[in-house]
């Protein structure tokens, strides 16, 4: 028997804005516990909610990057539980009226082209955090409460492990082009529950389905699938039911365990926040956001190949917007996007770290125009680089200083061309009895004459004009 | 000389003209709040920190510092609005140690004005109830006859005021808590419209009802309080921003000449005693005989406003009072697992009304019955929002009974929940509406028990509340 | 018709210990106003728009960080404190 995997994901991310998404605390990491909390996000009696614009306009960015509707008319609800970490028994989200509806994120599983739908993007707030004090009890810090988040929720589009890594890294990469999240998993600033149930290969009719939380980066993600798809299937085949449930991930041992559920056959009794009033955005201020975002990877990278670029070259450089924006600044001036591509990806993508490029786009493009125009060979470009990498000098100033230039100059050329003939009569032979090979002897002779500095392309033509 | 029977504005000038100082009026009304203790109008009294209020301001005035009508004037507060560094109890065992990290709104435009804050006043637990015998601390006694209620939930405000413990308090109303007990005590209450005053740092019962509100001996002394706490603030989304700047003191023309004041036939029926009844039908035809014009109009959909009330107010209570789960603040205790706490703080914190209406705001938000109660509801009260609108096309302002009835015997109506629901028939459809309204002490019953009138504008329309109602107010034969 | 079922439902969603001799008490009290709000089905509020007035965008609230309170503000009231956080018996995840 043959099975369907149907997987949604739920993923959240949280928004970089300089305050909480309902009141003007700090939105920071890192700081003390309960040091950047005032009566509203520590859920004090009589304080109120005071909704944060820049989260809006964030929500808003991230919906219009994957072609969602915005809805003119938002309205905030409340979803009403009790845990610890939620000050107010209650989380300020959205149900009927979300910020976005209907989206979607287009992924490439090694070279399957998809379309996984979005179901809704909506706007809500974040709860604290439980430490376990280390004496059987636990903490609770509300510092992150009330940080704006973005619930991204999927259509049950997505069929296995390798599509759902890839949507997330499309999803990760898009965003963070925006700037409205760091979208670190490992960071807490993205995390993904997923929703998963199995079906009889071309059935209509869905199976139960369970969902999988904790999972704290993409490898995490892939394994899960992997692991609750074969368990359910493995369930079935028993001749058990599919018990709706929601499964913590153990990343450590690779298994799920039931949680001890704190929403389990909860009714939240959602109702719109009586303290909030509904957000109206007009047609203009959504076509004005739209006009702010940056172009994102999926257009870059049709760009790109337009450029003549290809798809795996286009790729790389779509990884990361810094890389991005740096090569089309230099291509701007080189004007040579197979060069540029080419040593963006071998040369500069090697040696940047954390995505911090050490070279300016000026002294860059200078390096690649001299490569480009044969003034310096390409070998000696990689030295210049090498120089020029973490420092403010420019490769006119390191190509002077090392001598790196390069004899073009066909008179000054041809000299060493007839001598390196001239004392290599075997070569000459072997090349003249149809060892195309053997020419290459001869160039690195006149290479090594020349110090390096010959331009091998006029010397090979050279050789060969003279010999034939 | 006693200057505690005296109004807030009279107090004021004889403040102002340097013929009484602060801290002796505030000497005068601790000894009183010490003498009535029985009334328990006070959850607690803070007169180390009012007489060093009063002292302040005396210094203030004697060395010619400009100050407002209010500076130096003894007030009490409904003890479920915050005041940095007091106790904010809501008469609740749960908050019964809570200290306020923060001021209200209010509180800070009060303290920017000066006053001189005596007490916390006794309320119904949460601000549920229309007898304050919901308190935790037992109920206000009406000071009128003390084997009487003084209504709620704002009981503790209103018998301090008639009591002169002090020369106002601020209430606040969800479904008549300023008007009905400052009805049942003789005294003046306002409900402002929805939006006019802050609502930051007031302990939520229903997020899109409540207003707080001034108690006081007049309604001249009600404007004054206005001034001093309305007020777009931006901590509130529903705050208005296009509310009216007026200085209400200036709402008096003295006539009611031309006013189109309107009976709305549908509250006076069945269940309005009939001692009530004849006195408002008096009031129409005393502003009758000063040139007004008496309108009788129906508004059918009106009785369906406390149906709308329960539903509305408890959905949003049980969710409001969901923070209270005993991890921020609540009583000390030892659980030995994370149920046992929420249920053990809230079980013992709560008293049995809060309880019920939480009951019921989960009830009617529950999975299978939002729609039928929390929706429907919310179409309903937008049919009344129409109802009025309509009337006010017609009308200027509607007279009606506060309270069905003066106040009643304490136990009386304690075990009767629905008959105590019925008490707001008359002023539960203001708060639905969002409407402003005031409660005008008219007369007193056959056993000496206060009687209010009511009176109703359309939104902001304060001024021509305060104008009609001091019309009668500061009227000769009284 | 409420049912105790349905009183130790709401309770648990209220989180609220309501003890046996208790359930009577308030499935009456419930039921009362229940039947009392039940009216409200008999209204006919077709057509009516319960969408309520709305802030526009440019109104919200701007993205500037204010004063918040110290640790010691904030977890003043706690009934149980512990490391500047708020001690809960252990919540196992």
């Amino acid at each position: 028997m043959e099975y369907d995997v149907v997987i949604g994901l739920e993923v959240h991310c949280e928004l970089k804005t300089n305050t909480k998404c309902f009141c003007g605390c700090k939105n920071e990491f890192g700081s003390d516990p309960n040091s950047n909390c005032c009566p509203v996000c520590l859920g004090f009696p009589g304080a109120l909610p005071v909704l944060n614009k820049t989260a809006v306009k964030y929500a808003v960015m991230a919906g219009l990057a994957f072609d969602c509707t915005i809805n003119n008319y938002s309205v905030f609800e409340r979803k009403n539980y009790f845990y610890p970490d939620l000050s107010k028994a209650y989380q300020i989200s959205q149900l009927e009226y979300p910020l976005c509806i209907n989206g979607k994120v287009n992924i490439n599983v090694n070279g399957n082209k998809k379309t996984i739908r979005l179901n809704r993007i909506h706007l809500e707030e974040d709860a604290g955090k439980l430490v376990h004090d280390g004496v059987g009890g636990t903490v609770v810090d509300y510092n992150r409460g009330g940080v704006p988040l973005i619930e991204i929720v999927t259509e049950p589009d997505i069929s296995s492990a390798e599509e759902a890594v890839a949507f997330l890294e499309t999803l990760k990469n898009t965003i963070s082009y925006t700037g409205i999240s760091d979208v670190k998993m490992e960071e807490g600033s993205l995390r993904c529950d997923v929703n998963l149930s199995v079906k009889p290969k071309g059935s209509d009719k869905l199976g139960t389905r369970t969902e999988m939380k904790n999972l704290n980066s993409f490898k995490a993600v892939y394994r899960a699938i992997n692991y609750e798809q074969r368990r359910q299937i493995e369930e079935i085949e028993d001749g058990n039911k599919i018990i709706q449930q929601t499964l913590r991930w153990d990343d450590s041992i690779g298994e799920t365990k039931s949680m001890r559920n704190k929403e389990d056959s909860q009714d939240y009794r959602y109702f719109p926040d009586p303290d909030l009033l509904p957000v109206k955005i007009t047609d203009s201020e959504i076509e004005n956001i739209k006009n702010s975002l940056p172009v994102l990877p999926t257009k870059r990278f049709e760009n790109y190949l337009e450029l003549g670029l290809s798809e795996y070259d286009a790729n790389l450089l779509i990884s990361s917007k810094t890389i991005s924006d740096f090569f089309n600044e230099v291509n701007k001036q080189v004007n040579n996007a197979k060069l540029v591509a080419n040593w963006v990806i071998n040369e500069v993508l090697r040696k940047t770290e954390d995505n911090n490029i050490l070279i300016s786009v000026q002294n860059f493009s200078e390096l690649l125009i001299m490569v480009s125009k044969s003034e310096i060979s390409s070998t000696a470009g990689k030295q210049v680089l090498e120089q020029l990498w973490g420092t403010n000098k420019t490769a006119a100033e390191v190509v002077e200083k090392l001598g790196l230039k390069q004899i073009s100059n066909t008179d000054e050329l041809k000299q060493i061309v007839q001598a390196a003939i001239n004392n290599n009569p075997k070569s000459v032979a072997d090349y003249k009895g149809g060892n195309e090979k053997a020419i290459g002897f001869l160039v690195g002779q006149v290479m090594k004459e020349s110090k390096g500095k010959a331009n091998p392309q006029i010397v090979n033509k050279l050789l060969k004009e003279l010999l034939d | 000389m006693d200057y505690t029977k005296l109004s807030l504005l009279e107090v004021s000038s004889l403040l102002q003209e340097g013929k009484v100082t602060s801290v002796e009026l505030t000497k005068q009304c601790l000894n009183n709040i010490e003498q009535n203790k029985r009334l328990n109008a006070l959850n607690s009294v803070c007169s180390e920190f009012a007489l060093e209020q009063a002292q302040k301001v005396d210094k203030m005035r004697a060395d010619g510092v400009k100050l407002g009508a209010l500076a130096g004037v003894p007030i009490t507060i409904k003890d479920n609005i915050n005041i940095k560094g007091l106790k904010t109890t809501c008469s609740s065992k749960f908050l019964e140690n809570f200290e306020a990290p923060y001021n209200a709104t209010i509180i800070e435009k009060l303290l920017a004005e000066n006053v001189v804050i005596v007490g916390k006043n006794n309320l119904d637990e949460f601000a549920m109830g229309s007898s304050t015998e919901n308190s935790a601390f037992g109920p206000a006694l009406n000071p009128h006859n003390t084997n009487y209620v003084s209504g709620g939930s704002s009981g503790g405000s209103a018998c301090a005021v008639a009591a002169n413990l002090c020369f106002a308090s601020i209430g606040t109303d969800t479904g008549g808590s300023v008007r009905q007990p400052a009805s049942l005590c003789g005294v003046v209450g306002l409900k402002p419209t929805y939006g006019l005053v802050s609502r930051y740092g007031i302990v939520a019962f229903a997020s899109s009802l409540d207003q707080a509100g001034p108690l006081t001996k007049t309604v001249k002394d009600s404007a004054l309080m206005l001034n001093a706490i309305c007020g777009y603030d931006q901590r509130e989304e529903t705050s208005n921003k296009n509310q009216p700047k007026i200085d209400y003191l200036k709402s008096f023309s003295g006539s009611v000449k031309g006013v189109k004041i309107g009976l709305v036939k549908e509250f006076f029926g069945e269940g309005l005693n009939s001692e009530v009844k004849a006195s408002i039908l008096k009031v129409a035809e005393f502003y009758k005989s000063k040139g007004a014009e008496i309108i009788e109009i129906s508004m059918p959909n009106v009785g369906n406003a406390l149906a709308c009330y329960y539903v509305l107010s408890s959905a949003e209570a049980a969710s409001n009072l969901a923070r209270f789960d005993g991890v921020k603040y609540g009583v000390s205790g030892s659980y030995s697992n994370l149920n046992e706490l929420y249920l053990k703080n809230r079980s013992n914190g709560f008293g049995k009304e809060v309880k019920r209406r939480i009951m019921l705001g989960n009830y009617v938000l529950s999975s299978g019955y939002y729609d039928a109660y929390y929706k429907k509801a919310k179409a309903v009260q937008k049919l009344i929002v129409n109802e009025f609108a309509k009337v006010f096309e017609t009308c200027d302002v509607l007279l009606t009974p506060t309270s069905p009835t003066p106040a009643f015997k304490i136990g009386e109506k304690v075990n009767d929940t629905l008959s105590m629901y019925l008490s707001d028939v008359y002023t539960v459809p203001v708060n639905i509406a969002e409407l402003p309204a005031i409660s005008v002490p008219c007369g007193f019953s056959s056993n000496g028990l206060p009687i209010g009138m009511q009176l109703i504008g359309k939104k902001f329309s304060e001024q021509t509340l305060f104008n009609v109602a001091d019309v009668f107010d500061s009227r000769e034969a009284k | 018709m409420i049912t105790d079922s349905d009183i130790k439902h709401i309770a648990r969603l209220s989180n609220l210990e309501i003890a046996e001799n208790e359930i009577e008490s308030f499935k009456h009290d419930l039921e009362q106003v229940v039947n009392y709000v039940n009216t409200l089905s008999k209204i006919d509020t077709s057509g009516v728009d319960i969408k309520n007035q709305a802030v526009s965008l440019e109104e919200l609230r701007l993205d500037e960080v204010k004063p918040s309170l110290s640790q010691n503000e904030a977890i003043k009231n706690a009934p149980k404190k512990r490391a500047g956080g708020f001690s809960v018996p252990a919540v196992i995840e």
